[in-house]
């Protein structure tokens, strides 16, 4: 009886046969299992490959930053790596003790800085030179802090900036003003905010020099004198200038350790929107003697390492090559300069930052091996 | 750089996250409706139970159908397949003879070539031989209509020889069966602790198996297991019931397919058998590998197991598939993602190892670039020992933290295993087994 019952209760389960033939299950349930498989590769994949920059619209940036002393040898090698610089910044302006804007080098150079500038055009460079507070070859604290603090001086400081953008035909400019006191930050934000106006008015560009810092006050007072986010709101770029963490007359070390490089970016991206972000790398180094350090570009370095049979190291945490020599005075120099690995770590760390890009400090003769991993990390398309 | 809490998501889990909140629901909605109910449960005696320690209580809730009397003890074939079971198969059958009558524990000895059949006879059990060695899933098929459990009996249980029932096993996990939707009980795992003899790393294994069971026993299963949203993705085989009347239905040995209880759960949900319940008071304990070879070997078994499952059931429009494609999708992601964990510990630490290897400083600058120290620490190590520390305090059991700097280590070697195993899910293989060695228990302490 109670058999009978289960048995038909039983029954009342609609019994549900195999719907396909194994083997066509078979085939469904490992397409099913590839396609999670696969699934799972691509969010693994997406998840270590950085975000891509959103540079639909706002493509990468990399511009040559050529100080006027290596305006000819900079330009020749921009020319050679046209393919991969989208931007050049000739340093070669400064301020005059009476506030004019001034060029810095010599009258007699003139004719070669044109001759340059028009073969940088000609390769269809966008030009936005570097006007920085250099008064006759040295940086001058007290011309640009008397226009900060002079509403009329400022605003014929300005006018004078836009007119030589407009006379001639430069796509903008960049401002490079260092050395500035704590209480200067209000005034120099106002004279940023003021300049930017200006220049969007008349279709140009903005670009404002910052030293790199982690924090809001950073190292010294001329941090302070830089508000980040309120530059960041106004500028079209801040460069950043990621060098120098050792100096000349610091103890020796690297110019620019990457685990800074890569606080620094942190930093700047809390307060300045990303893709106005440009690093600045440096392609020099020092040779520190008897606690002062002589700046020297990659060619010197290895000739140096070379002539002294010095073993040249990298110090993987910095990223950075170092070496060491004794020179014919017995005198123990410690060199720490850039090649082609530590800038490179220095772009891997801008690509995974998403920021716009970087700007070379084009010092002089750099590892020519830096150009293919420029290419690698940071393609400008 | 990544966030650190993206790489916690990815390496923790959705699915902990997803199930475990419905599990609170879940707990705050049987809450609500114990304290509802002001007629307190009745303790009812049937027919079989009416020596003590059998009792079962009734659920207060009502079967939709209505009228199905409860599945009492009586109507539980117990069903344990052995091979080589020697050691323990007597304290098996004894300690479940505390619990049922002697004349529904059934076992078939399949292919032993030890005295597993004479043992299991002289305990009292109901026993059969295999012809030939068969497979588990085999043996269990073949018990099954030699005994004619599906006509005899309402609920089978599929035992392993290694498991203990604990006492209060049947009177939590029958009532579940009022509800005449759930076809399948699926018993709480865990781990037997008090093994005197076990090596440090035998005690590391179980404290790690201990670990992953909590975890996805109360953070997946009991969300999954809610009868509003119910998907579950195991059954697991050591102690689960089974309405027998669901069987006939169930393909339980396919060919090639290593283990049984992965397939069973599939087949249940794809052919829209019914439901499964779960509850974690429905406890059984079982003896995981005490060294690492045999944690290797059972490791590598269920993953293939599970992935050859996977195989077998092509994907449908239903819950079950959306549960089981993100469970896969973060089993897969994590244990790429776990693999890595090693190889970027290395290069982020010992930088120096990688001097002079060409090609290798792209890479260090890479690795650097995307992943610190710090963002391993949070990422990664974390949120393990946050879980550790959950662990260990909802168990009270301060030896999870003793071992828990090594579990990170653990699942490395689950990753290998399990991706391992992904690729021999292609290759077929005969379903013949080896139990990880087994050794006598004390039956002092379950």
């Amino acid at each position: 009886m109670v058999k009978k019952a289960r048995t038909a209760e039983r029954e009342a389960v609609p019994r549900r046969a195999a719907r396909w033939p194994r083997k066509r299950r078979h085939l469904l349930g490992s397409a099913y299992l590839l396609l999670l498989l696969g699934c799972a590769l691509l969010l693994v994949a997406l998840s270590l490959t950085p975000a891509p920059a959103p540079t639909s619209q706002r493509q990468t940036l990399v511009v040559g930053a050529l100080p006027f002393w290596n305006i000819g040898g900079g330009t020749e090698t921009l020319v050679t790596h046209r393919e991969s610089v989208n931007g050049v910044s000739p340093w070669m302006y400064g301020i005059g003790p009476n506030g004019g804007i001034t060029t810095q080098y010599s009258p007699e150079d003139s004719d070669k800085v044109d001759r340059n500038l028009s073969r940088l055009r000609d390769a269809g460079l966008p030009v936005m030179p570097t006007l920085a507070n250099i008064t006759e070859g040295r940086w001058a604290y007290e011309p640009v802090a008397r226009m900060l603090h002079d509403p009329e001086l400022m605003r014929r400081h300005v006018a004078g900036i836009v007119s030589l953008v407009q006379r001639e035909g430069y796509n903008g400019i960049d401002i490079d003003y260092e050395d500035l006191r704590a209480r200067d930050r209000d005034a120099f934000t106002g004279f940023i905010t003021l300049l930017a106006e200006r220049l969007h008015a008349v279709d140009k560009k903005l670009s404002v020099a910052l030293f790199a810092k982690t924090t809001d006050a950073g190292y010294d007072e001329r941090n302070v004198a830089q508000d980040y986010a309120a530059i960041g709101r106004v500028a079209d770029q801040v460069r950043l200038m990621g060098y120098d963490y050792h100096w000349s007359t610091s103890e020796p070390g690297a110019v620019a350790p990457v685990g800074w490089v890569r606080d620094v970016l942190d930093y700047a991206k809390t307060r300045i929107p990303p893709d106005k972000i440009v690093l600045g790398v440096p392609l020099y180094g020092y040779d520190w003697v008897d606690g002062h350090g002589e700046s020297v570009t990659w060619l010197e370095a290895f000739r140096l390492a070379t002539e002294h049979g010095a073993k040249v190291r990298y110090d993987r945490d910095r990223q950075a090559p170092w070496f060491r020599y004794t020179d014919e005075k017995g005198r123990e120099h410690e060199v720490w300069f850039e090649n082609a690995a530590s800038s490179r770590a220095k772009f891997e760390a801008v690509r995974a930052a998403g920021i716009r890009g970087v700007y070379l400090w084009m010092y002089g003769h750099e590892d020519v091996g830096m150009w293919p991993a420029l290419r690698d990390t940071l393609p400008v398309g | 750089m990544i966030p650190w809490w993206v790489l916690a998501v990815l390496v923790v889990g959705a699915n902990f996250t997803l199930w475990g909140s419905v599990g609170a629901v879940r707990l705050v909605e049987s809450l609500v409706r114990r304290a509802g109910e002001r007629v307190p449960q009745r303790a009812v005696g049937p027919g079989a139970a009416s020596k003590s320690g059998m009792r079962v209580l009734r659920s207060e809730e009502r079967a939709p159908g209505g009228g199905a009397k409860s599945v009492d003890v009586g109507d539980v074939a117990v069903l344990i397949a052995a091979h080589n079971e020697r050691v323990v198969i007597q304290d098996s059958i004894r300690s479940v003879l505390r619990l049922v009558p002697p004349k529904n524990v059934h076992v078939v000895s399949d292919g032993s070539s030890d005295h597993t059949y004479k043992l299991a006879r002289r305990a009292g059990a109901k026993v059969i031989r295999t012809r030939k060695n068969v497979g588990k899933a085999g043996a269990l098929q073949e018990a099954i209509e030699r005994f004619r459990l599906v006509d005899r009996f309402r609920v089978v249980m599929l035992l392993d020889a290694d498991t203990k029932v604990d006492a209060n096993y049947f009177a939590s996990a029958l009532p579940m069966f009022d509800d005449a939707r759930v076809v399948a009980v699926a018993g709480c795992v865990q781990t037997a602790w008090r093994r005197r003899g076990l090596s440090l790393m035998g005690k590391l294994l179980a404290c790690h198996r201990e670990r992953i069971y909590a975890l996805t026993q109360y953070l997946l299963k009991f969300g999954q297991t809610w009868s509003r949203f119910n998907a579950t993705h195991i059954v697991p085989g050591f102690a689960s019931l089974y309405r027998t009347e669901v069987l006939p239905h169930i393909e339980m040995n396919p060919p090639g397919l290593v283990i049984e209880d992965f397939n069973m759960t599939f087949e249940v949900y794809q052919k829209k058998l019914g439901k499964v319940g779960f509850t974690p008071s429905a406890v059984a304990v079982t003896q995981d590998p005490d060294n690492l070879r045999d944690y290797v070997r059972q490791t590598r078994r269920w993953a293939l197991g599970l992935w050859q499952t996977v195989r077998r059931h092509p994907p449908r429009a239903n819950l079950f598939t959306l549960m089981l494609t993100l469970l896969l999708l973060e089993l897969l992601t994590s244990s790429f993602l776990i693999l890595l964990v090693p190889v970027i510990l290395v290069a982020l630490t010992v930088p120096q190892l990688l001097v002079g290897v060409p090609g290798m400083s792209g890479l260090h600058a890479f690795m650097a670039a995307h992943f610190s120290l710090g963002s391993l620490m949070f990422g990664v190590l974390l949120p393990d020992i946050v879980l550790t520390c959950g662990v260990a305090l909802f168990q009270r059991r301060p030896r999870f933290l003793l071992f828990g700097a090594f579990f990170l280590a653990l699942r490395v070697l689950d990753s290998v295993l399990s991706l391992q195993a992904l690729a021999r899910a292609w290759s077929l293989s005969t379903g013949r087994w080896r139990s990880p060695g087994r050794r006598a228990i004390g039956t002092g302490k379950m």
